[in-house]
Formats: C-alpha cells, structure tokens, sequence
C-alpha cells in the first residue's frame, strides 16, 4: 500500500501574509491563520507529496533530519485535512 | 519651492513596487512620527501587500516594531480578502440560481488575474455588473437573502434609466455589495454600453469555481474608468491596476478603438494614464500612447466634472450631455429636483428639505454661469 499524497484543495480561499497563510473554506464561518510549521508545511505543498516527502523538504530547509520532522508534519496534515485545507489521496 | 514630502514619496514608491517602467524607490526609514503617517496612509490606499514586498525588498527600512504592525495589517487586510471572496461565491451561487448572469469587477477579479500574487491586491467589497433589465430583480433578490439597500432611488426606476449603481449590506456580515448596471456615474457611464461588456466576459478561477469576469479589453476599460472618474483624486490602488494591465496583459486594440471612438474614452483613458505617471512614477509603452490621445473639447469639459466640479454637482449637471431626448432629460431634473421624501431623508437626515435641496440647485446653476450639461 502506497503512502497517502497531501495536496491543497481547490476550494481553499488563501492568501499570503509574509511567512504565514491566511486561509477558509469557501463556505466556512472561521478564517484560519497558517504560522510557524503549519505556515511551512502549507508552502511545502506547493507541490503535492507524501508526509515523507513533504518532511525531506522541510528539514532541508530547516537544517535538521526528516525523522525529526516526520510525526509533527503528519499532525499538522491531519489537522488541516479536517478542517478541509487539505485533501489526502 | 515645494517640501519635501518623505511620507508621499515612499507611498507613492510602495504602489508602484515591483512594476516595470516604475522609477527607482527612495530608500526610507522612517521615524516614529513619520511610519505613524506612512501607516495610515497605507491602511487607507489598501496597500498593505505592497508595503510588505517594499519591506522584504529592503529599500523601505522598518524596525521591528513597525515590522510586526505592518504585518498585523497586512495579515487583517489578507483576512478581510478571504471573507469577501466566501462572500462572493455564495452570491455567485444565488445569482446563478435565479438564471441571472453578472461579471465580477474589480477586486477578486483584479487580485486574481492581473497580478502576480492575490497577496498584493486588497479590497474591502464586492462588485457586480449586471444586465439593465436584470438590476432590479437582483435588487430584489438581495433584499429577500437579508441585504439592506444603503440609499433609496431618487424616484422608482431612476437607476436603470440613469444610474449607475446601487449598495446593499447585510447586516451579519457587514460587507458591501456594489450592484452595478453600468460602470461610473454620469455622462460616460450612460456613453458605454454594459450589453457588450457583458457579452465578453471571461472565467476565472475562484475556491474552485469558475466565475464570470469582464475580459482584459474591458476589464481595463472599468479600471481606467474608476481611476480616471471614479474620484477627484485617484486612489492609487486603481492607478496600480492600471500599470499591471498596461505592463501585463493584452487588450484587443481594435475594439479598445471603437469604444474610444463610440464611447467618448480618449480622454478617460488619457487621464488615467497622466495619473499613473504623476502619481507612481511609471512609465509603460501602453500608457505614453494613451497619452497622446486627441480629446474632443466638448469631452474635456465633461471631464472637469469628475474632478475640478465634482463637489458642486459636476457629474449629475454633466448627465444631462448623455441624455438623449427633451423627454429623458426632463425626466432626469424632475427626478433629481422633486425626488422622494426617503430619497431626501437618506441624503441629509437632520434636513430633508425640498427647499434647501433647491437652493443648492440654484446656487450650482448660477455657479456655473447658467450652463447646463455640455
């Protein structure tokens, strides 16, 4: 069985604000503010990838190893694939 | 000999960030007095992204305390965005619904096709052109969805006939809606005809979906428009939409021609072109054609009513140019001189008189030496 890709979701409404993402549902009450790793994670899918892959790249840029990063970026994808920001395939 | 103007400068040098043909920025960094100014004046023109790209560039210097209040700004701005987008698609939805076609203009439409990021592109509200004979229904169709129209008609059916538009909020959410029939108030608003801006539009991409916009001959056309009639100072974010078009984008030169011609937009289009000069700095091969454009002397009083006479009733006097019968004109003045008690009422809530509307009247006519339209 393959790893699950993460991608953005069409639907999202978002905006660059400096390194942070503003971001909603088109149908949604609440607006989300996207700081620090989830802000990274959400560049990161620029293209979109596994939570591994999205890891590899996040720790090259932060300069540490991808198993450091890999169960905080599979968090943070969860949790943006519940509030519908991202789709997981 | 004329002040320096630090604060002016680095506005006006944030709207133009980026553009090609734009002069070199000044570098700035401001003082405490000097960035509350810049603030303000950054919060007003809906420049915010722009300010930030200047800061990230380098050429303006902020300290980190001003750093932060700028972000905090941008990121209020950034979210003010994203709620009138959701706000847009769920009108998108109703209008489709009731089988009345619209174009978006202006704001999402702009952000999201003549700029490199939507990032750089505020707006506050939402705005729609509709057909003339579908502007009343979907007044109607915004009444019963919970929107509350701002300003009465002078008197019923005056908008189709002769105006331009029409605001409608909704309470809960607070966010305007423009309901246009045409483009701008006035003689060149009833000069153009918003059929055939409507018969071209284009999609674009929103939250998934694809909505109507105006293409890019007509798109530049609304925003030269709004820049060039829209105020008696242009604001610079239409003066910034302006440049983008100009730099960016492709409108059809032949029909741009025959509306000039059909639709008395020489001299708009000259006018918004000098602006973006003066006001930003930039110089683009587009804009200096524009400039040279031969306006008619007729038009170029017209235009003054836009500008130098728009506070004495420049542009309501100026409609009557575009009018086309004895008929329509009376109708027009009858309208505008006796309108509804509401009309009134809305306009000057502690003075709805018919009186003192007259006197104003009268002091404009003899202001203007008698001179009626054009």
């Amino acid at each position: 069985v393959s790893a699950p890709t993460f991608r953005r979701s069409e639907r999202a409404l978002w905006r660059r604000a400096d390194a942070d993402v503003v971001a909603a549902l088109p149908e949604s009450a609440d607006v989300h503010r996207l700081s620090g790793g989830a802000g990274a994670v959400w560049w990161a899918l620029d293209e979109p990838g596994t939570a591994d892959a999205l890891a590899d790249d996040l720790a090259v840029s932060f300069g540490v190893a991808p198993d450091a990063l890999v169960s905080e970026v599979s968090a943070c994808l969860a949790e943006l694939v519940s509030i519908g920001l991202v789709e997981r395939s | 000999v004329t002040k320096p103007d630090p604060v002016g400068r680095a506005l006006s040098d944030i709207a133009a960030f980026g553009l090609p043909g734009a002069r070199p920025p000044t570098s700035f960094a401001p003082d405490d007095e000097e960035w509350e100014a810049l603030r303000a004046r950054i919060l007003l023109q809906r420049v915010t992204g722009l300010a930030v790209g200047s800061a990230e560039y380098g050429w303006l210097r902020l300290d980190d305390g001003q750093r932060e209040g700028l972000l905090a700004d941008h990121r209020d701005a950034m979210t003010w965005s994203v709620y009138v987008e959701q706000k847009l698609l769920r009108l998108a939805g109703l209008l489709e619904e009731a089988g009345i076609g619209f174009a978006v203009l202006k704001g999402a439409s702009v952000a999201h096709t003549a700029y490199p990021e939507p990032c750089l592109r505020s707006f506050g509200d939402v705005d729609l052109l509709v057909r003339t004979a579908d502007y009343e229904r979907t007044c109607a169709l915004l009444d019963v969805n919970g929107h509350i129209r701002q300003r009465p008609e002078p008197r019923p059916h005056f908008e189709v006939r002769f105006g331009k538009a029409s605001v409608h909020k909704d309470p809960s959410d607070n966010i305007e809606i423009d309901l246009h029939r045409t483009l701008v108030l006035g003689p060149y608003g009833l000069w153009i005809d918003p059929e055939e801006l409507l018969d071209r539009v284009v999609p674009f991409t929103l939250g998934g979906r694809q909505l109507p916009r105006l293409d890019d001959t007509g798109m530049f056309v609304n925003v030269a428009m709004h820049a060039a009639l829209g105020s008696e100072t242009p604001r610079l974010v239409p003066l910034r939409d302006i440049a983008e078009f100009a730099a960016g984008c492709e409108p059809d030169a032949r029909v741009l021609r025959d509306w000039c011609d059909r639709w008395h937009l020489n001299g708009v289009l000259r006018r918004a072109a000098r602006q973006v000069r003066e006001r930003l700095g930039v110089h683009l091969a587009m804009l200096v054609e524009f400039e040279r454009l031969t306006v008619a002397a007729r038009d170029e009083r017209l235009l003054e009513a836009y500008s130098s006479k728009r506070g004495a009733g420049g542009i309501a006097t100026a409609a009557l140019a575009a009018i086309p019968s004895m008929r329509a004109k009376a109708a027009y003045v009858w309208a505008l001189t006796v309108p509804r008690r509401q009309f009134l009422r809305a306009r000057m809530p502690s003075n709805a008189s018919y009186h003192r509307r007259w006197r104003r009247a009268l002091e404009r006519v003899r202001a203007s030496g008698g001179r009626a339209g054009a």
